[in-house]
């Protein structure tokens, strides 16, 4: 019974192959879509942190027990360090001149004029400087 | 003189490049899958800060998003700026975001940003994280 059963079976399915073509297609639409819809720029993250400390001693005017640069930032890559102003073309050996000096806390303190970008890049800057402590504070 | 080849011996060479081909198009599958990460239409349109040396990161979420005009939109959809700050300070269906990215348009006043994420971490204790590009 079982053996005629299974010739029965056998003998039936024996045309189907894999069909591959439904296959090919869906794989396709998947590429597709995502070769579209992602994004393939590197991205860089900058933590301003928060969080940590309780919301009431963070504020404006909060600033830590003592500043030893003071890096203003306005339009144009005009950069001041404790008011005296620095090409932005400077600021890197600048800033590796104050590190080695042993000072380790810098704020940055846009002006009105200043673009997020500008802040950002002296910001970069300072992170790779080596400082222990940068901080960006609005300076009104 | 030709040699005669045999019909039979002919007939047997059929090439089959299907499954080779579909070996590739997974294999690229697999790559955009890794290396991409799904993007809103408008996150694509605006122009992050720029930085050099930073490590690369992936395009985190929650992701708010700050345009050039200063429009803010959270995860592809408009926010307002008031119903973002209730956002932030979270409620019973919405628990308050540990971590949030900003991305601002590059040519943004530094202080607009600022200001705002003042007022994000006034409202919660929230982990703000800046998004930039990496040149």
């Amino acid at each position: 019974m079982t053996i005629a059963a299974d010739r029965v079976t056998s003998t039936r399915r024996r045309r189907v192959g894999l069909v591959m073509t439904p296959l090919v297609d869906v794989i396709f639409l998947l590429l597709i879509f995502f070769m579209l819809s992602s994004q393939l720029s590197p991205i860089s993250l900058i933590p301003l942190g928060g969080g940590v400390r309780p919301a009431a001693t963070v504020s404006q005017n909060a600033t830590p027990a003592r500043i030893d640069l003071f890096v203003s930032v306005a339009a144009d890559n005009r950069i001041r360090i404790n008011g005296l102003p620095v090409s932005l073309e400077a600021l890197p050996a600048t800033l590796a001149d104050f590190r080695r000096s042993g000072i380790r806390s810098l704020v940055i303190a846009p002006t009105r004029t200043a673009s997020i970008q500008d802040v950002v890049t002296v910001f970069e800057l300072a992170r790779t400087g080596g400082f222990d402590s940068v901080a960006i504070r609005r300076s009104w | 003189m030709e040699e005669i080849v045999p019909y039979r011996r002919r007939q047997r060479i059929e090439l089959n490049f299907s499954l080779a081909s579909v070996n590739i198009v997974f294999l690229l599958l697999l790559f955009f899958l890794v290396a991409g990460a799904l993007v809103q239409p408008n996150e694509a349109e605006v122009r992050a800060p720029e930085t050099r040396t930073l490590p690369p990161d992936r395009l985190p979420r929650p992701l708010l998003v700050i345009d050039a005009a200063g429009e803010l939109s959270l995860d592809g959809g408009p926010i307002a700026r008031e119903a973002l700050l209730k956002r932030v300070a979270g409620s019973e269906d919405n628990p308050a975001f540990t971590i949030l990215n900003i991305m601002p348009d590059r040519n943004l006043n530094a202080g607009l940003v600022l200001g705002l994420i003042e007022e994000i971490r006034a409202n919660g204790d929230t982990f703000v994280r800046v998004v930039t590009v990496k040149d």
